[in-house]
């Protein structure tokens, strides 16, 4: 099933094409940093197609640039060459105020250290981002996603008074809030203890599940590849291994006291 | 340790460069200061010896009490055939008659006279060989007035008006305004003219018909033959004269009252040094604030040394090597753009009509030690503080996992404050109500009780802050949305730091808020007390509302159609109790119809020949009633007893400062020959424009002379408080300015602070420019912090000083109007500290913001 992608070629990827509307997409990306005199090049030509809807893990070691390609693919980061699409929409041509429209509305992001607003609560890091686009926030969708991970009794406490877990808890909801079509998680769990790895991790498999979110997951965690759609492996900027993996739910959604 | 301390102070330039200039403006303006009136008081020293230098004598009247050259007491004058008895004394070379006053106003093309006085006319005796060794004026043009019809005016005026040798100009002396020719241009000595002062030079003739002083001269100035030095001819002089006269060195004399040109330059730099002390010390909360913030930042940082074997003192040491170098360097800086900003400073003040003789810079010694010395210890005792919470960070926080910020003042921290407010407290209460303690010691107490306020409120505020920018963070939450609400909540999330960075705001506008304040009651109480005491519909009086009229102004008015009645109020100098007072004159039958008294004892009745009012004050200090008799002592020594007829009750605030003794006219010219006025009351039949138009009509020919209602009058009486408080506001931004560079300090650190922070703001779809309105409605609330504390200090300060001084007859009052003046200020304040952060924060990379979060 798997198989190297040589990605000099554009070559098409081993699944079944047409299937879904693509959500993202690289094509022949490459990331040189530093000065003309000593480039480090963080990608080698990488070409990607996720699909809706599809929960996609990035693995590799450090240095891979696995983090690189995210945040490209987010529009955090701009290509040295190549293309980058969301949705369909060529986002390499796209300014910065455009890109952070795109970013508000369309992408969601959970970062390794939570990220929230020390000063605000709980409920109010999660309604930060539909404030930033001037929407009026929806009591009862924001209530849900407080209930869904589990943080709705506490939704009033600020971040300094929440666990490690619980702060990515929020962090995802934050991320949920505006519904995005593509969301990005880079090392989620990497600052988290193994039960609530697990948790975080499940909630973001739901979100696939429940709301047909996009996923692309950066990580170590080697749990997380036992929840991906489709797991690709990252060296020395390049991809060197995309599989999809048969998906069997059932084995990766334990019952936590998350999903009560 | 030291190296270390030094790479912060090299390694953070932006920081450093913002942290010293809060510094190096206050070490500026003090080494200004000091260069500014060194300058100053060296020209006036030059011009003193050059202006005298050829005099070795001068011989005037012997007056019973010494008055400035300036006051409004009139000068006796000596006989013209003192002149020949001079002359025939041996040892002089040259003896010439001169005349000398301070009321000759030259007019300009609007009617208004030029300059802002003293007003000099000079009788100068141009024709008598060896004359000019004896005179400070050189001509630049045209030659001395010769006759009636001519005048040499001063260099500044000329270029300032653009009048030449040939040009017809007016000029108000004694009696109505006349027309000269301008005959020649001269300046005084090398100066054009000195500050805001004219000259008029006439020939003495024809000074003697102008200022009514037929036969008489102000003075002769004497030149020694060669050989006799000025002692020997004082002494030789001395032994011939009358002894009603007296024989005394130029500069003793000082006929151009150059003395008193001293005493405005060092009452100048004291207010400089006060105003630089200011900013220095509000420069200080900068420096403290800059170095607590950064001590937090660097907690981590100063645990690893503490791991590493470093002791509490060599963590100590370190911050306050910080802060040495810090203060070092910008005392140095700010030493030499002193040197600049003296400069900027003259020419602002001759901007504000106060141009000063100008003569090359002295850099003098205490310039380049006191200022530098300033700000050296000033920085240094900021950074005890921080350095002394730097001591507190734990080693073990080396191995901790996240932030740490070492906590602020704490309980023993608020015991501290609470004890610094009440200590403050009791000093500015001793040094405004104890009584019978001398003005220094007032000072002594009320100074240093003030700055002790402001650095206990500043602590206090820290508890305030978090409630008082949540609730003035209300508008910004309304108007900038998302980032108006964060910005609030941003604000009250270190209310100790956004405290400490608003005092430094307070201090400069409690200080505004207290000047305005007062300056507000000055004008309430002027305008009420006026309103009160004239009943007269007009008044006419100087153009600056003190100074002496020509007491035929009144006659003038008299015969204006109209015009039922005036009354004139004669004001001049005497003697009485060891002390010298002002005397008034009134007409008894006029005055109550004009003025109005009010009564302890007596009334107008008896006022006349020898009959005096005197008011309550002055009657319960001597012990006197009706019936008393008063012993004045006259400047040319006659002595004149009076007896008290009437005790007056006067406001305890009296802005026309009247004096305590009245007189009837006749008495008082009799006494006073020459009558100066003080104002004429006109009563009108109908007052309207048409009234007004009769009247100015009369007053063309007394061009400085204008003509008031009561509460022109009082505008009038005030207009140096405008002056005065405008002088203040321009001195005081320079306080406001430091605080500026506090906030944009402490907004740069906390935008470094929370790089990550504005990271994820950016990824999770905050634009720039909600970015940028974030950090400015931080700004924003952080000066309206400052603004509101400093208002709310300023009305109190005020409230305590009105208290002191309600025998004064001030009561409280409220300054709106500047108040809104200076919370919209604070707002664009706000706005320009937030430009540079603002500009950082919204470019940072979310990228760059999100890799820092890997560690």
């Amino acid at each position: 099933m798997s198989h190297m992608t040589v990605t000099a070629e554009p070559a098409p990827l081993d699944r079944a094409p047409g299937a879904t509307p693509s959500a993202v997409s690289a094509t022949d990306v490459t990331r040189t940093y530093g000065s003309a005199e000593a480039p480090v090049d963080a990608l080698r030509g990488v070409t990607l197609d996720v699909a809706a809807g599809e929960f996609t893990v990035v693995m590799g070691p450090s240095g891979s640039g696995k983090s690189t390609l995210m945040h490209i693919l987010a529009g955090l980061d701009r290509p040295t060459s190549g293309a980058v699409s969301i949705g369909g929409r060529d986002i390499t041509s796209l300014d910065d105020r455009q890109l952070t429209l795109l970013r508000r509305r369309h992408i969601g992001f959970v970062f390794q250290a939570f990220n929230l607003l020390p000063m605000l609560t709980a409920e109010e890091n999660v309604m930060l981002r539909l404030q930033l686009t001037g929407e009026a926030a929806d009591p009862a969708w924001v209530t849900e996603l407080l209930e869904t991970v589990g943080l709705f009794e506490r939704r009033h406490h600020r971040p300094a008074q929440l666990s490690g877990g619980q702060q990515q808890r929020v962090a995802l909801a934050r991320a949920l809030v505006t519904s995005p079509e593509v969301l990005f998680a880079d090392e989620p769990t990497g600052n988290l203890d193994s039960s609530a790895s697990q948790e975080v991790l499940a909630l973001l498999r739901r979100a696939t599940d429940l709301h047909g979110v996009t996923v692309l997951l950066v990580t170590h965690d080697p749990r997380a590849a036992a929840i991906a759609d489709r797991i690709i492996h990252l060296a020395d900027g390049r991809i060197v291994s995309d599989r999809e993996r048969a998906r069997d739910a059932t084995v990766l959604m334990p019952e936590s006291a998350v999903l009560r | 340790m030291i190296r270390l301390a030094l790479r912060n102070v090299t390694g953070r330039r932006a920081r450093t460069v913002l942290t010293a200039l809060s510094i190096v403006l206050g070490v500026a303006m003090v080494s200004a200061a000091f260069t500014l009136s060194d300058t100053l008081r060296h020209a006036a020293d030059s011009l003193t010896t050059a202006s005298y230098r050829g005099t070795d004598a001068v011989v005037d009247a012997r007056t019973s009490f010494h008055i400035g050259r300036t006051g409004t007491a009139s000068q006796p004058t000596v006989p013209a055939a003192l002149l020949a008895r001079v002359r025939s004394v041996g040892q002089v070379a040259t003896a010439i008659g001169d005349l000398t006053n301070d009321q000759t106003r030259i007019i300009d093309r609007h009617g208004n006279a030029i300059g802002h006085g003293p007003y000099f006319g000079v009788g100068y005796d141009a024709g008598a060989p060896g004359a000019a060794k004896l005179t400070p004026f050189r001509l630049r043009a045209g030659r001395f007035a010769a006759s009636d019809g001519e005048v040499v005016i001063d260099a500044g005026t000329a270029s300032g008006r653009h009048l030449a040798v040939g040009s017809r100009v007016q000029i108000e002396g004694r009696g109505p305004v006349r027309s000269f020719t301008v005959s020649g241009i001269a300046t005084f000595n090398s100066v054009d003219s000195i500050g805001s002062a004219t000259f008029a030079v006439f020939d003495l003739a024809a000074a003697q018909r102008l200022f009514g002083e037929s036969g008489r001269y102000d003075s002769i100035v004497v030149k020694a033959r060669p050989g006799v030095s000025p002692t020997a001819l004082r002494a030789a002089l001395d032994a011939v004269i009358p002894a009603w006269t007296q024989v005394q060195s130029a500069a003793a004399q000082d006929r151009f009252d150059l003395a008193g040109l001293k005493q405005f330059i060092a009452i100048i730099e004291i207010a400089l040094l006060a105003f630089g002390g200011i900013a220095v010390f509000v420069g200080a909360f900068t420096i403290f604030n800059t170095l607590a913030i950064t001590v937090a930042q660097r907690s981590r940082e100063l645990a690893i040394l503490r791991t590493l074997g470093a002791s509490r003192g060599q963590v100590l040491g370190s911050v306050l090597v910080e802060a040495l170098a810090l203060g070092v360097g910008a005392s140095a800086v700010g030493v030499l753009a002193g040197l600049g900003l003296a400069k900027g400073l003259s020419s602002l003040m001759a901007s504000l009509g106060l141009s000063l003789p100008r003569a090359g810079t002295v850099f003098a010694l205490h310039t380049a030690i006191v200022a530098p010395l300033v700000g050296v210890l000033v920085t240094t005792v900021s950074g005890i503080a921080p350095a002394l919470r730097a001591t507190r960070v734990d080693p073990v926080l080396a191995l901790r996992e996240g932030s740490y910020v070492p906590a602020g003042p704490g309980h023993r921290g608020r015991r501290l404050a609470n004890a610094l407010t009440a200590v403050a407290l009791a000093m500015l209460t001793a040094g405004l109500f104890v009584s019978g303690i001398t003005i220094g010691a007032r000072f002594a107490l009320i100074v240093p009780g003030c700055l002790l306020l402001f650095v206990a409120l500043a602590m206090l505020s820290a508890r305030v802050a978090g409630p008082l920018a949540s609730v003035l963070g209300r508008p910004a939450e309304r108007i900038g949305g998302v980032a108006g609400a964060l910005a609030r909540r941003n604000a009250m999330r270190n209310p100790s730091r956004t405290a400490t960075t608003a005092a430094a705001l307070m201090i400069g506008v409690a200080l505004v808020v207290l000047v305005s304040a007062f300056a507000a009651e000055l004008r309430q109480s002027t305008t009420g007390v006026l309103k009160q005491q004239i009943t007269a519909p007009y008044v006419a009086a100087a153009d600056d509302g003190y100074s002496p009229i020509d007491p035929t102004v009144g006659g003038a008015l008299a015969t204006a159609s109209g015009v039922r009645s005036t009354s004139t109020i004669g004001q001049d100098q005497a003697r009485a109790y060891g002390n010298t007072v002002t005397v008034n004159g009134v007409d008894p039958k006029t005055i109550a119809a004009a003025y109005r008294y009010q009564w302890k004892a007596g009334s107008l009745a008896g006022l006349s020949g020898d009959g005096a009012l005197v008011d309550s004050g002055f009657a319960s200090s001597h012990h006197l009633g009706l019936g008393s008799h008063l012993r004045l002592t006259l400047i040319d020594g006659r002595a004149a007893t009076l007896i008290i007829r009437g005790i007056e009750v006067p406001p305890k605030w009296q802005p026309l400062s009247l004096g305590p003794i009245t007189l009837a006219t006749t008495t008082f010219n009799r006494a006073f020959p020459l009558a100066r006025a003080r104002l004429t009351f006109v009563e009108v039949g109908h007052p309207g424009p048409a009234a007004r138009a009769a009247l100015e009509a009369r007053l063309i020919r007394y061009p400085g002379v204008k003509l008031f209602t009561a509460s022109t009058f009082a505008a009038s009486q005030l207009a140096w408080v405008g002056q005065l408080v405008a002088m203040v506001d321009v001195l005081l931004a320079l306080a406001v300015i430091v605080s500026l560079l506090g906030i944009v300090n402490t907004l740069a650190l906390a935008v470094f602070e929370r790089t990550r922070e504005l990271g994820m703001l950016r990824a999770i779809g905050m634009t720039r420019r909600q970015v940028r309105r974030m950090i400015r409605h931080e700004s924003v609330i952080t000066a309206l912090l400052g603004a509101a504390l400093g208002i709310a200090v300023g009305l109190f300060l005020a409230g305590l000083v009105t208290a002191a001084l309600s025998g004064q007859g001030l009561r409280f009052a409220v300054p709106f109007g500047p108040i809104v003046v200076f919370v919209v200020v604070a707002v664009i304040a706000g706005m320009i500290a937030a430009i540079a952060p603002a500009r950082r924060a919204s470019r940072l990379d979310p990228l760059t913001a999100l890799a820092t979060s890997e560690r």
